[in-house]
């Protein structure tokens, strides 16, 4: 199998424990209990096994489990196989099934992730090399794509197109002749689609959404790629039904695309401000809300004291208003909650980006490592972002990253992965819109939550056992005092055990680098739930804290909450101040 | 209730002329299409929303119908495309979803 994806990293499990739990568990029907080297041995087609496994699997705890690797594994294979044989719609779907199985998998196991990336990553480069040796002529000549034979291309480079431009913000090297293929696919699609709209209107958004796409590839654009794009932009809007029949899913589809539109630089903060004008005004429409979850039946006396407030454009509003339309957090066992904080957010930003930049503020924090007056100037504020050197400089200054000096850029790449692997799969809040705005090019609005107060998650911990990371000794003294004295407990008692972070800002070093000050912080949780397993972490600001939820949430199956905000203050300073105090 | 007028072009005028104390909820209606219309990126962005959401929020109170509600809030959104699209240079896109806002 696959010379395989995850074999490396899980020994073969002797027996499927889903099967277990699921051939017997509670119905009262006979089980058996079948090792999956027996299952293999059936040699099942691959659609079957693969339903076979992933049946066995629900209602599993999820996460690293060995039948996901099994899953990624069986897919992979199929997915080879496939691509030996030439059949290009089996390859297709083992492939929609492996980059399922390959994300979930890398965010159980971040340590192999990125050995698991760089194997989809040559099994993906296959897939497009044989779709352009299909597809796209060798000797550049035109193609007619009336031709009977032709007929499918249009929706094969579209899907192509769509496998592929996700690729790049997935934590994997590019081989350098991925997007000469992609932009090869994409170009011969975008013009299957153009010829397809001389007789097809339905043609216009695939043929929009491939030209946008090509014009991204290519730089500079050439002016027959901006014309096709204006063409078909035209020709969809004027498709569209009157305004009053517009469905909701077309008009939000019309919002994305534009979104897609290139923008001359000068123009891109006004075309921004529109597009979120747009973007807010189809929230209202789609969750057919009024008043942002504030009845109408409030008196226009309130709307007026709001009304007199926004008016005043400079008066500062106490704190962003709650998205009362998001959902609240759930505080499952098995999932990350993150506050996001705008400095990591800025730096993953980065961290996708060339490494040279990096490297070189990395340097510069070296070599100015005395540097007193560099390390205690303010933080540089204004309306353009602060470079790489300043974001570092406040990384380690704030947030306790420090560099080894051999490999600086490893040791941020250490803090890196894990963090975007949290940020990917946790629930987000945020109280601040412009830190969501950071957020939101790999976010997904499903994962957006309410802000949510220290009680709510309070008042669920009864009969639980929580460790904090992170905050301060004179916070840490606080919270203990106030759980021996019962001012923690909204709900009923639960245990609590404290652990500081390393001493790790700026100019403390007390390690050989971040990843090593992080895996003895790792090893150090993992020694108290050896000792006495806990059902909640809660791991306060700082460059830990993303890594270790990752690492210990996904590990344990515990609730793990990554805050941004001081813990103490966030679970209710009232509640951890002393009474009269 | 009467449609609204054509598409205004200053919307601060719209919200400045707008009496609170109305019980017209077609004016209500316009009202928070002028709001949404000016709208900008800021840590306030939400609350801005919010008073886009109360001012139809009231219109709905005095009567309008949650139609006429979907229909303005679909209005806001184009009307934000339209300009949006012309940001971009998309001026005959932008010309062809503006008749579709305008015929609302």
């Amino acid at each position: 199998m696959l010379e395989s994806m995850a074999k490396p990293y899980c020994p073969r499990p002797a027996l499927s424990r889903s099967a277990i739990d699921t051939a017997g568990g509670g119905s009262g029907e006979p089980g058996v209990w079948v090792p999956l080297w027996r299952l293999r041995e059936l040699a099942l087609p691959y659609p079957a096994y693969h339903q076979l496994i992933a049946s066995l699997r629900v209602g599993g705890d999820g996460g690293d489990d060995p039948l996901l690797a099994e899953l990624t594994d069986a897919s992979a294979a199929a997915l080879r196989e496939a691509l030996e044989q030439g059949h290009l719609e089996r390859a297709l779907a083992a492939h929609e099934d492996l980059l399922g199985h390959v994300i979930e998998l890398a965010a159980a196991r971040p340590a192999v992730a990125a050995v698991l990336w760089q194997r989809y990553g040559e099994l993906l480069g296959q897939l497009a090399g044989q779709v352009h040796g299909r597809l796209v002529p060798r000797n550049g000549k035109p193609v007619d794509f009336s031709l009977p034979e032709r007929a499918g291309d249009a929706e094969l480079c579209l899907r192509m197109a769509g496998i592929l431009e996700p690729t790049a913000a997935q934590p994997w090297a590019v081989p350098d002749w991925l997007p000469v293929l992609e932009q090869q696919l994409v170009q011969h699609g975008a013009l299957a689609w153009q010829q397809r709209l001389r007789t097809d209107a339905d043609a216009a958004g695939p043929c929009l959404d491939l030209f946008l796409r090509l014009a991204q590839l290519l730089d500079p654009v050439p002016a027959w790629v901006d014309l096709a794009w204006r063409a078909s932009l035209e020709r969809l809007i004027e498709a569209l039904p009157p305004a009053g029949a517009l469905a909701e899913p077309e008009l939000e589809l019309l919002v994305a695309r534009v979104g897609r539109l290139p923008v001359v630089a000068e123009q891109r903060g006004a075309f921004e401000a529109a597009l979120l004008r747009a973007r807010f005004s189809l929230e209202l429409l789609q969750q057919g809300r009024v008043g942002n979850g504030r009845r109408a039946t409030e008196g226009s006396e309130g709307l007026e004291v709001l009304e007199a407030e926004w008016l005043e454009e400079d008066e500062e509003r106490p704190g962003p208003a709650p998205a009362a339309a998001l959902p609240a957090v759930a505080w499952r066992p098995g999932t990350l909650v993150v506050e996001l904080d705008p400095l990591e957010l800025q730096l993953l930003q980065r961290a996708e980006g060339p490494a040279e930049p990096l490297e070189e503020a990395l340097a510069e924090l070296r070599r100015r490592h005395h540097d007193s007056d560099f390390w205690g100037a303010a933080a540089v504020e204004g309306p353009e972002p602060p470079d790489s050197l300043e974001l570092l400089r406040r990384f380690e200054r704030e947030a306790g990253f420090y560099a080894t000096t051999h490999a600086p850029l490893e040791s941020l790449r250490q803090w890196a992965r894990p963090a975007l692997q949290a940020l990917l799969q946790a629930q987000v809040w945020s109280g601040d819109g412009a830190t969501l705005k950071l957020w939101q090019p790999w976010g997904q609005a499903s994962q957006r939550r309410q802000p949510p107060g220290g009680t709510a998650l309070l008042e669920r911990l009864g009969g639980g056992e929580v460790v904090l990371v992170g905050e301060g000794p004179e916070a840490v003294a606080a919270l203990q005092e106030a759980h021996r004295a019962g001012r923690l407990f909204a709900g009923a008692a639960f245990g609590l055990r404290c652990l500081a972070v390393p001493q790790s800002c700026h100019p403390q070093r007390p390690a050989a680098g971040f990843e090593h000050s992080l895996e003895a912080l790792v090893a150090a949780v993992e020694a108290l739930h050896r000792e006495r397993p806990f059902t909640v972490l809660l791991v306060g600001g700082g460059a830990y804290r993303l890594p270790l939820v990752q690492a210990i949430g996904s590990r344990y199956g515990v609730l793990a909450v990554a805050l941004a905000s001081p813990l103490a203050a966030w679970l209710g300073a009232e509640a951890v101040a002393e009474p009269g105090r | 209730m009467s449609q609204p007028d054509p598409r205004p072009t200053d919307w601060r005028a719209v919200i400045a002329a707008h009496p609170l104390e109305s019980h017209e909820p077609a004016a209500w209606l316009r009202y928070g299409v002028a709001l949404s219309q000016l709208i900008e990126p800021s840590a306030q962005e939400r609350q801005q929303q919010q008073q886009v959401g109360l001012a139809f929020a009231h219109a709905e109170a005095l009567g309008a119908s949650k139609e006429a509600v979907a229909l303005s809030q679909r209005q806001a959104t184009l009307l934000s495309l339209v300009e949006a699209l012309a940001l971009a240079g998309a001026e005959g896109a932008a010309a062809a979803l503006e008749g579709l806002a305008d015929g609302l």
